[in-house]
């Protein structure tokens, strides 16, 4: 069937100098759904995150027609739209139900499509229904059914929140990924997983040590971690399917942390002080020969990969105090990258490859999360105020960016669209921190 | 009858004389006095001096003395007076007794970022291994590790907190 959406295929591309579509979004946006000729005509939206619009939409609370709701502790519609809303693609208005006076209220709004659905609990199984309708014509835009054991009944909300991101933008969804952290509790520090939004959490570690610097390892069920549990600080990898742990090689000399994961080549960067001072080293992730990337006096650390291999940002206080450096990935072409602020480090290359995140101190003692484009011509600070606000680590479509803070107290998992709006609390049990974003 | 008579008071006399001398006081054998038998003396080997035991005690109080945990200014790993003057210290000991072995433990306060704290913990405590070695310890005598800030001996976010917190800390085996 060939809906006015997906015949008009809608694109996002980034970039400078793109058309936009005008800010009088309820007008033109209009004309984009509704009132293009039905050949197929590329409409093409900047995506970049600051400033951009989001498409107000409407959204009928789903019922649960069948079975006890209170089968499961969350409603699927409301995780649904906060997966819109989080994305900032969207910005949903709900109502309990479709009348008149709803109707009305959308229009008010800007809403040019609702959300209807339900939903069913009988036994130990979940059905799911899902539709996106045209206000003025009813026309279903898009419809999706999902059905499976209860326990995966949120996972289909995401998969429809990812739907209609693939169909309305042309680009994959976010609702799907998941975060591996470091969680403190008396005695040391374990490593665990949970969706993006929160929920979910599981134990990746259980060593009853301290355990540091996850991340994903290309897909969302394998991660990597530095380990105390053997001693000196070692990788241990994760398969959290099979739920299986084993050490990635064993070191012979000093301490491995930091890793960052280039899955274009399966390799690792890391920092090592096998010949004394820190350094950052590159290795095949399962084992095998390691390559010395530095050489100056002084600590480096903090690799992180660009997004196609080719090079490597990290951390150094070889100029005196701690500071952003960039390298191609054999150690050559290094050159400096920040100079302006008191202490930088942890960056992360963004996966769009435009722009690098990291935590500095500009004045006073807190780290707050900025980022730089990788010639260092332009800067932006994202965060402010007087927690601590550090480990930067990227959505993989890179429009937002997770982080750790104390704002609230105790370290909790937040998160920022990329030009710093609209921030989100994720964790709130205490004693969270070091963040690592999955794929999706 | 003269002769007789001479006899006679001669006789008289002796007896006479006899008769009033004086009796010699009698002889009172001193009585030994009561003495308790003293039993047989029992055979004690007498005590070896332990120097083994003696050793250790000796040293191990040295260890406690002079195994000072040693702090840091922000943000360096080069030794203070104060630091370098344990270090001495202990370089000393440990020539004098070879069979201490020590973990020398590096630590960060808070501040900064947590990958950055490992490696300066590791820095601390390596500095301080390099001047011992320089000293005359053996290299393999000395081992390291950092827990960066991971492991604060006080939890507080003011200078008096940090500055308890930059510090290497010793574990010996002996």
């Amino acid at each position: 069937m060939n809906s006015f959406i997906t015949g008009n295929n809608l694109r996002k591309t980034l970039g400078r100098g793109n058309p936009r579509v005008a800010p009088t979004q309820g007008a033109l946006l209009g004309a984009v759904f509704f009132l293009m000729p039905a050949f197929a005509t590329d409409v093409v939206i900047t995506s970049e995150q600051k400033g951009a619009e989001s498409i107000a939409l409407g959204y009928v609370e789903f019922p649960c027609v069948s079975g006890n709701p209170k089968a499961v502790a969350y409603h699927p519609g409301a995780v649904l739209t906060d997966d819109l809303n989080f994305s900032g693609r969207f910005k949903v208005k709900g109502v309990p139900k479709l009348d008149s006076l709803a109707k009305a209220g959308f229009k008010d709004s800007g809403a040019l499509a609702y959300l209807q659905g339900e939903y069913s609990l009988e036994g130990d199984k979940y059905s799911l229904y899902c539709e996106l309708l045209d206000i003025e014509t009813g026309e279903k835009i898009i419809k999706k059914k999902y059905s499976g054991p209860k326990d995966q009944l949120r996972q289909a909300s995401h998969q429809f929140a990812d739907e209609m991101v693939s169909q309305l933008f042309g680009e994959k969804g976010i609702a799907q990924t998941r975060f591996v952290y470091v969680n403190k509790r008396p005695g040391g520090k374990e490593i665990l997983v949970m969706d993006y939004d929160g929920a979910n959490v599981h134990e990746v570690s259980r060593n009853k040590s301290i355990n540091l610097c996850p991340i994903f390892l290309g897909s969302k069920d394998k991660a990597l971690y530095t380990s105390y549990a053997v001693g000196v600080p070692q990788f241990f990898q994760a398969d959290m399917l099979s739920n299986k742990i084993t050490q990635a090689y064993a070191s012979k000399r000093g301490m491995s942390s930091s890793p960052s994961y280039n899955k274009t080549d399966k390799e690792i960067a890391y920092a090592s002080t096998m010949d004394g001072n820190s350094e950052i080293y590159r290795r095949p992730v399962d084992g095998g020969k390691a390559s010395r990337l530095t050489f100056a006096d002084g600590i480096d650390t903090s690799p992180s990969w660009s997004p196609n291999g080719y090079e490597i940002v990290f951390m150094s206080d070889r100029s005196g105090k701690p500071m952003l450096y960039i390298m191609d990935r054999d150690g050559s072409n290094l050159r400096r990258l920040t100079y302006d602020l008191d202490y930088c480090g942890s960056p992360a290359w963004s996966p769009k490859g435009d722009r690098i995140a990291f935590a500095a101190m500009d004045e006073g003692n807190n780290l707050n999360i900025h980022t730089i484009t990788p010639d260092g011509k332009s800067l932006s600070k994202l965060t402010t105020g007087s927690g601590s606000n550090e480990s930067p680590t990227w959505s993989p479509d890179g429009r937002h960016i997770a982080f750790m803070s104390t704002r609230t107290g105790s370290p909790e998992i937040f998160v920022i669209a990329n030009d710093g709006r609209d921030p989100r609390r994720i964790s709130h049990t205490g004693g969270n921190s070091m963040p690592s974003w999955s794929n999706y | 009858m003269k002769i007789i008579h001479w006899v006679l008071s001669g006789i008289l006399s002796t007896l006479l004389l006899s008769g009033c001398a004086k009796k010699p006081a009698p002889v009172v054998e001193p009585v030994p006095p009561k003495v308790e038998a003293t039993p047989p003396p029992i055979k004690v080997e007498a005590p070896k001096v332990d120097e083994a035991a003696l050793r250790r005690q000796r040293i191990q109080a040295k260890i406690s003395e002079i195994f000072k945990t040693i702090y840091f200014t922000y943000d360096q790993s080069s030794l203070t007076d104060d630091g370098k003057a344990t270090c001495e210290a202990i370089g000393q000991l440990m020539k004098e007794a070879l069979d201490i072995t020590v973990r020398l433990e590096g630590h960060a306060d808070e501040r900064g970022t947590n990958e950055y704290n490992l490696a300066l913990g590791e820095h601390r405590a390596q500095s301080i291994q390099a001047y011992l070695v320089s000293y005359g310890v053996a290299v393999a005598r000395l081992s390291v590790i950092s827990y960066g800030e991971e492991k604060p001996a006080v939890e507080g976010q003011d200078e008096a907190s940090w500055a308890k917190n930059r510090r290497v800390e010793f574990t010996t085996t002996f």
